[in-house]
């Protein structure tokens, strides 16, 4: 199992992800923006990123350039809507590991983490 | 306007009562010698004559015609004559113009005669009667001295006047007969003058007066004819003004509608991934899972509304893009039981495009279509392309169905208009296809066919227009 950071400013979007995932026996933080998120990156430490793509202040792209300052070795994955498809494409290339549409699957959510988390423990 | 003939009647018929010339001629000499008055026989014939003019004058108000039926009277009334022309005089070059001219032995097909510049040219510049006599006895002298007459015997040329203005002249001559000029027939001919350029006036009045009319009911045509295509235009600017208003909005709103329904789908995936739900809990889930996923369809579809960079489009033939979505999809026409017909222009010429977008043009139209034929006995999905000479390529896309609702076509374009059942279409896959089209700089139409179903048709410039 493994620490992730769950970035969206939509708290109640926070809270289910937040829940969804303890129930699955990881250990989650969260944050509702930007600043906040880099910021406690460096406490936290986090196997994988959950990020929105959309939020207001700091943009998700902006978020994920910064974090892979910080460390490129964290995994992130993008949270987007299928209209924002092609963004979230671009931000492979920056270095974003996967990225899931809203709604969210759980399930698939679940085994991209898996499949990530797997891999890094490899 | 009316035609006034009257007082130059009434002046003919003095003239010939009295017996006397009224102005004075070129040359005096008359063939008939010795000078006699005019018996009671010339003048009911020149009355008669008159009389018929004048009908003629009353009747007519065309040119042409008028001075055809008038030459021909001469003819009839002057036996001794071989050659005739009504000459009018340019008023912009001042220059003659034969409009009507007539031979003994001929008849109004008579090509343009070679009447006798010089005389006709004296009696403009002059104002006055010429009148040759016999040139087979008489020498002429004065300013015709120079003139060419080949074989003219006689001539008589009279100018037609109107309110002191020389309009035109009548010329008649002789060329076979001696004496062909009788000395009435001067007095007859000056009559006529002043009584044709009267009719010649009214004439041209109404001729000038026909040209202002038609020239503004032209003006008026071309007037009604710019206001409804400025109407069009402002309907299709206010239209396309709308969609792409709609377009910005849905996307947003579409974008703002999915984190709520981001939330309340995960919480309920959480629900069943906590388990232990009653049944009675779990089918009530189940549709509120389906009618949430409704909801991201119809946002899903408005935001591929909203438009795309032009930076998308490259050159690409539309013929292969309506081939891969008919591949793509034949399998599910098949099982529709759809017949599937598709003309594609071999030359048509390539086009600057968002192809993925405009597959999903030709998607939607194509399902438009399949839905339309629902029930239908015969289901034919028929797609052309042709290229249009005004620079641009039509695609056409045509059903079978029912058709549209004539009330309904304009509004089929209109976001969430729809005929299908509530939950079995968005109402958005031709508003899409329109915003596509619309980013394109193309038009998008649908039109009943006449032997039943509906057209839509794309029409897509092939040179690349700048969008607003």
């Amino acid at each position: 199992m493994g620490r992730i950071l769950v970035v969206d400013d939509e708290i109640e979007a926070c809270n289910a992800l937040e829940e969804f995932l303890s129930l699955k026996g990881h250990e989650v933080y969260t944050a509702l923006d930007g600043p906040t998120a880099l910021a406690r990156l460096q406490e936290v430490r986090p196997d994988i990123v959950l990020l929105d793509m959309i939020m207001p202040g700091m943009e998700g792209t902006e978020v994920l350039k910064k974090i892979k300052e910080f460390d490129f070795d964290t995994s992130v994955v993008m949270v987007t809507v299928v209209a924002e498809q092609n963004k979230a494409k671009k931000t492979m290339e920056l270095g974003a590991f996967d990225y899931i549409t809203k709604p969210v699957d759980l399930n698939y959510l679940e085994n991209v983490l898996m499949v990530k988390l797997l891999d890094t423990s490899d | 306007m009316s035609l006034s003939y009257t007082s130059s009647l009434q002046r003919l018929s003095n003239l010939t009562q009295k017996n006397s010339t009224r102005k004075k001629t070129a040359t005096t000499d008359v063939s008939e010698s010795p000078p006699r008055r005019h018996s009671p026989r010339d003048n009911a014939r020149n009355v008669e004559f008159l009389v018929k003019v004048s009908n003629i004058f009353a009747k007519s108000l065309d040119i042409q015609a008028l001075l055809h039926e008038v030459i021909d009277q001469i003819f009839y009334f002057m036996k001794r004559i071989d050659r005739g022309a009504i000459l009018l005089l340019d008023k912009d070059t001042g220059e003659l113009k034969e409009v009507v001219s007539k031979t003994r032995t001929s008849n109004h097909a008579t090509p343009a005669i070679n009447w006798n510049r010089a005389i006709a040219h004296s009696v403009v510049k002059e104002g006055n009667p010429v009148v040759l006599s016999d040139r087979s006895h008489q020498n002429h002298s004065g300013s015709l001295d120079d003139v060419e007459f080949d074989d003219i015997l006689s001539a008589m040329c009279v100018p037609l006047r109107y309110k002191g203005e020389i309009q035109g002249v009548i010329y008649v001559d002789s060329i076979a007969l001696p004496g062909g000029i009788r000395k009435d027939d001067l007095q007859l001919l000056t009559g006529l003058g002043d009584t044709a350029a009267v009719a010649i006036q009214n004439a041209r009045l109404y001729e000038a007066l026909k040209e202002e009319l038609d020239e503004r009911r032209r003006a008026e045509e071309a007037l009604t004819k710019a206001n409804r295509d400025l109407e069009e235009t402002r309907d299709m600017l206010v239209q396309s003004e709308k969609f792409a208003a709609i377009g910005r909005l849905s996307a947003a709103v579409a974008h703002e509608i999915l984190n709520p329904v981001n939330i309340m789908s995960m919480r309920i995936q959480l629900l069943e991934a906590l388990g232990g739900i009653s049944e009675s809990i779990r089918k009530p889930l189940l549709v509120c899972k389906s009618q949430l996923n409704r909801i991201v369809a119809i946002t899903e579809s408005l935001g591929r509304s909203s438009r795309t960079s032009e930076k998308h489009r490259v050159i690409s033939n539309m013929n292969e893009t309506i081939e891969s979505v008919v591949d793509l999809i034949a399998p599910q026409l098949r099982v529709d039981g759809i017949r599937t017909d598709v003309e594609l222009h071999a030359g048509l010429p390539l086009i600057p495009m968002d192809k993925e977008r405009i597959e999903q043009v030709i998607f939607n139209l194509i399902s438009n279509a399949t839905v339309a034929m629902t029930g239908r006995e015969t289901k034919v999905l028929k797609i052309t392309t042709k290229p249009n000479p005004q620079g641009s390529v039509l695609i056409a896309v045509s059903d079978t169905g029912a058709g549209i609702d004539p009330c309904d076509i304009d509004k089929v374009f209109d976001p969430f208009f729809t005929t299908k059942d509530p939950g079995e279409g968005t109402g958005l896959g031709l508003f899409i296809a329109y915003s596509i089209v619309q980013e394109h700089a193309g038009r998008i139409w649908a039109e009943n066919n006449e032997s039943g179903g509906a057209s839509f048709y794309i029409d897509l410039p092939i040179e690349r227009t700048p969008n607003r």
